[in-house]
């Protein structure tokens, strides 16, 4: 499972709201969050909470593993972030590229295609079945990230790096 | 005492508006407090405007039968129906119907010049754990709500104005051109 966050140096920091809209299953979806995304070497560990901002849920992985807290306490684990976001909330996010892409960067270890940068400095490109879209960076990384598969619509506006 | 005088101003005004600043401390390592602000009306019960003016543009409004989330950034509002969206935050605790059919009222000790009242939600499913709420003579001043994990949310209101007319407008959302419409 995840291990504990090594001493608290923290590399990336970002808090923003998150919104995803869409089709699953074919039935019409649409989620608000709130999220704090810090990172430690290869440590994420992000908290989710509602527009309002209280903490409901808090999600940390790292390359041997994933946890997820809920508002109760309770703690489930898996192998990878992405089975165990989409056992708790029926979602699939795609957190294990988004720890790269929420720094501006394609993630290293997966194909990348169709990668255009604008000249205002916004990028698309497509990567572990996702079209990303990062907006203009500010100033180095990007305040709103776009991510859309299948029927899904995922946007990301990113408040400050703290 | 404390709870007397809660319940004094808010079965007294009907309506209130003022300014907030809100304060957000989490205990992830390396958490810096989140300082937003805004402004925000309420009409009792149940109808109320929370608009955060920064650092970003987000607005929550409820007209007592739904709840509109807008933010700005993700041009996108979401209509939420009352209850699991309102269920204890600031406005809610503002706006509710009579907050003892929500919360457990207990007196607290006096601090920071305030007398306060702790409200535990009585809907355990409620998100937030406790709320604190600091008065001034038998004003409301301060919020300080508890989430399960740790975090703190301050919301310190201030040029409170009471029982003034206040539009109908401001508790209906008409979502911009390009804004996506979202029903839950």
């Amino acid at each position: 499972c995840a291990t504990p966050p090594p001493a608290t140096h923290i590399d990336f920091a970002a808090d923003g709201r998150l919104a995803l809209r869409g089709e699953l299953d074919g039935q019409k979806v649409a989620e608000t969050a709130s999220f704090r995304w810090r990172r430690s070497g290869e440590h994420a560990e992000i908290e989710l909470g509602s527009a309002l901002g209280e903490t409901q849920a808090r999600l940390a992985f790292d390359p041997q593993g994933a946890e997820f807290t809920d508002s109760k306490g309770n703690k489930l684990q898996a192998s990878d972030a992405e089975s165990l976001l989409q056992g708790a909330t029926g979602y699939t996010i795609p957190v294990t590229p988004l720890r790269w892409w929420i720094e501006g960067r394609t993630a290293p270890d997966l194909p990348v295609s169709d990668d255009q940068t604008a000249s205002d400095g916004s990028r698309r490109f497509a990567q572990a079945g996702w079209q990303v879209s990062f907006g203009v960076p500010a100033p180095q990384y990007p305040k709103l990230i776009q991510l859309k598969r299948d029927a899904l619509d995922v946007r990301i506006a990113i408040t400050e790096w703290p | 005492d404390a709870i007397s005088d809660l319940r004094t101003f808010l079965a007294g005004n009907t309506s209130m508006q003022g300014q907030f600043k809100q304060t957000v401390l989490s205990k992830q390592a390396g958490a810096k407090p989140a300082v937003s602000s805004g402004s925000f009306a309420v009409q009792r019960p149940g109808k109320f405007r929370w608009a955060y003016a920064s650092p970003y543009e987000q607005l929550i409004v409820g007209d007592g039968k739904q709840v509109w989330l807008y933010d700005a950034d993700l041009k996108q509002v979401t209509i939420k129906q009352v209850g699991a969206a309102l269920d204890a935050s600031p406005a809610a605790v503002l706006a509710g119907e009579q907050i003892d059919k929500q919360y457990e009222l207990r007196n607290l000790p006096g601090k920071d010049g305030l007398a306060w009242v702790l409200a535990t939600p009585r809907n355990s499913e409620s998100t937030f754990r406790r709320v604190e709420i600091g008065l001034r003579g038998s004003e409301l001043a301060e919020m300080v709500l508890y989430d399960q994990f740790g975090q703190t949310t301050r919301v310190a209101v201030s040029q409170l104005v009471v029982n003034a007319k206040i539009d109908a407008g401001q508790f209906r959302f008409i979502a911009p051109k390009d804004v996506d419409v979202v029903r839950e």
